[in-house]
């Protein structure tokens, strides 16, 4: 099986010929070609090269388009604060009164020299992988973006106190989000990963989701050309996982510390898991602790099918050791194949 | 007057239901026959708390904590308007700063809840290095530091801070709070943090042990 062939099996529940990996090492190409993280994003080539290399290190089965989150906020003015050991965060908040939100456009994908440099790394992917790997790409939903435009505490205001502006700034991200997302399906990614942060029981009572995040997420998904997998960035996914599933969307991530079995148990059939190592944690971990953490994974939510092996956030840190990568990438090569001898 | 635990429920459920007229009148109510220090004691600094540990349990939202805390500062400050004595606690000199990073929300929140509660505290800012808090550390002459985190990169400039701290010969505890605390419980003992806050409550409850020892 193909790492593309893989995925789509297990995507549709199936047992493939085993679980799938996803290594979400994005910074770490810097790493890997020995310059600094501003330098590495800044071609597209970069990327794509570490992407490369990734594969064929760890021999995970994704490739992803993805820079760095601010990214997404770039094209509607915010600047991006760069460090040398971590991932770039978005600068200043560029929506500084809510009443701003009246007079914001959404930006074309075309006019930005951020998201062509994404795009750019998308087509060279989709020469160099073809359809061997699942090449994913990122957006930032519409309902999570604002935390970078306005900041967390102003959004959580607007939400509760000012729905029509809420309403406002949704359909203007909303309409990037899509383009956006499009575009990147248009490049060569076979799906996307939509990023939404926000829409997680740790941050907002599932009822509050129901009429926001839920309604920007159906709305965004039904006009996207290919499918989608939902990131939640380690908050808690329980209360609110059936309406994520309802969305359409293949996959999601629960948090770390949720009880896997039970997401497995509330799940299974419906939406495959993409989980969910502690990433934070990670980097404190043995190879041995990181092989056993790896199996549980694989003992607990591999049965079926419907499993990708990955950390829960979406971005392992900067700081995880080579060894700890490697245990994880072998543990799914020696364990991870079906079938797995343990009862679905 | 209602007994207290019913009191601390109709203010909780007041709070979080953004009853602003609801909240405002339980907490004139009980200040009719208690102190100011009493009314924040008995009720507002028990009822943020038990909000808190919900969200820790799992049982409230982050935006449902943020919007009760700012409720209850607001009807706080509107009632010290009317209080010409104020409310100040004996309590260490504390100081918050978001370490090197830009998300300020769990400062906001260990400001608001902190101040609500009668405490004074120095906002250091956001984005702040290493030597900026060195800097602001100084001239506030602060002797707790609540360090506020997002990225676990920021959580890692802790063991810095404390190092250029001592060399500095400033006597100060640093108590941490944010994500990469919450997701790896032992990492604020690994960067040398002298305690750590799950939640702006908590960040409450470790002030209030402080401020006894005062």
């Amino acid at each position: 099986m193909t790492s593309l062939e893989r995925m789509l099996t297990t995507l549709q529940h199936k047992e493939p010929d085993r679980v799938p990996l996803f290594l979400t090492l994005t910074l770490q190409g810097a790493k890997t070609l020995g310059m600094g993280i501003r330098e590495y994003f800044s071609r597209p080539e970069n990327v794509v090269e570490g992407q490369l290399r990734k594969r064929a290190k760890y021999r995970d089965d994704i490739v992803t388009n993805f820079f760095y989150g601010a990214i997404d906020a770039e094209p509607f003015g915010s600047r991006t604060r760069w460090f040398e050991d971590g991932p770039p965060n978005a600068g200043e908040p560029c929506i500084r009164r809510p009443e701003d939100i009246l007079r914001l456009e959404p930006p074309k994908v075309a006019e930005s020299a951020s998201l062509q440099r994404v795009l750019r790394a998308t087509e060279l992917l989709k020469e160099r992988i073809g359809d061997d790997a699942l090449i994913l790409g990122i957006v930032i939903s519409p309902f999570g973006l604002p935390v970078m435009q306005m900041g967390f505490g102003p959004y959580i205001e607007l939400i509760y106190e000012r729905p029509e502006l809420f309403e406002r700034l949704m359909q203007v991200n909303e309409a990037f989000c899509v383009e956006y997302a499009n575009a990147q399906l248009a490049a060569g990614c076979h799906a996307i990963g939509y990023f939404d942060p926000v829409s997680t029981a740790t941050i907002i009572p599932p009822e509050l989701y129901r009429t926001t995040g839920l309604r920007v997420a159906n709305r965004v998904l039904s006009q996207l050309n290919g499918p989608t997998v939902t990131l939640l960035a380690s908050g808690d996914t329980l209360p609110m996982v059936d309406d994520v599933a309802s969305t359409g969307t293949l996959a999601f991530t629960p948090s770390p510390t949720e009880d896997l079995a039970e997401v497995k148990r509330r799940t299974a059939g419906k939406i495959a898991i993409i989980g969910n190592l502690n990433g934070v944690e990670m980097r404190t971990w043995s190879p041995q602790q990181a092989a056993a953490k790896t199996e549980a994974v694989i003992r607990t939510a591999g049965p079926g099918g419907g499993l990708i092996v990955c950390d829960a956030h979406g971005e392992i840190p900067w700081q995880v050791p080579e060894d700890v990568l490697e245990a994880i990438a072998e543990t799914v090569h020696e364990k991870g194949r079906y079938p797995l001898g343990y009862e679905s | 007057m209602a007994p207290l635990e019913q009191l601390r429920r109709d203010l909780r459920a007041a709070l979080l239901s953004l009853d602003r007229l609801g909240s405002n009148r339980i907490l004139v109510g009980y200040r009719k026959d208690a102190s100011l220090p009493e009314v924040t004691d008995d009720l507002i600094v028990p009822v943020l708390e038990d909000i808190g540990n919900d969200w820790e349990r799992g049982k409230l939202a982050l935006s449902e904590v943020y919007m009760a805390g700012r409720l209850a500062g607001n009807v706080v400050d509107a009632i010290l308007a009317t209080e010409p004595a104020g409310l100040s606690r004996p309590q260490p000199r504390l100081g918050a700063a978001v370490l090197d990073d830009v998300h300020v929300l769990g400062k906001q929140m260990v400001l608001g809840v902190l101040r609500t509660a009668g405490y004074h505290v120095d906002d250091l800012g956001s984005g702040v290095t290493v030597d900026a808090a060195i800097d602001a550390v100084r001239e506030h002459d602060t002797e707790v530091l609540l360090v506020s985190v997002l990225m676990l990169r920021s959580a890692l400039l802790v063991p810095d801070l404390k190092r250029r701290l001592a060399e500095e010969g400033l006597d100060v505890r640093i108590i941490v709070g944010g994500a990469p605390f919450r997701l790896d419980p032992n990492l604020w003992r690994e960067v040398g943090a002298d305690g750590c806050g799950a939640s702006a409550s908590d960040a409450l409850a470790i002030v209030s042990r402080l401020a006894v020892r005062a």
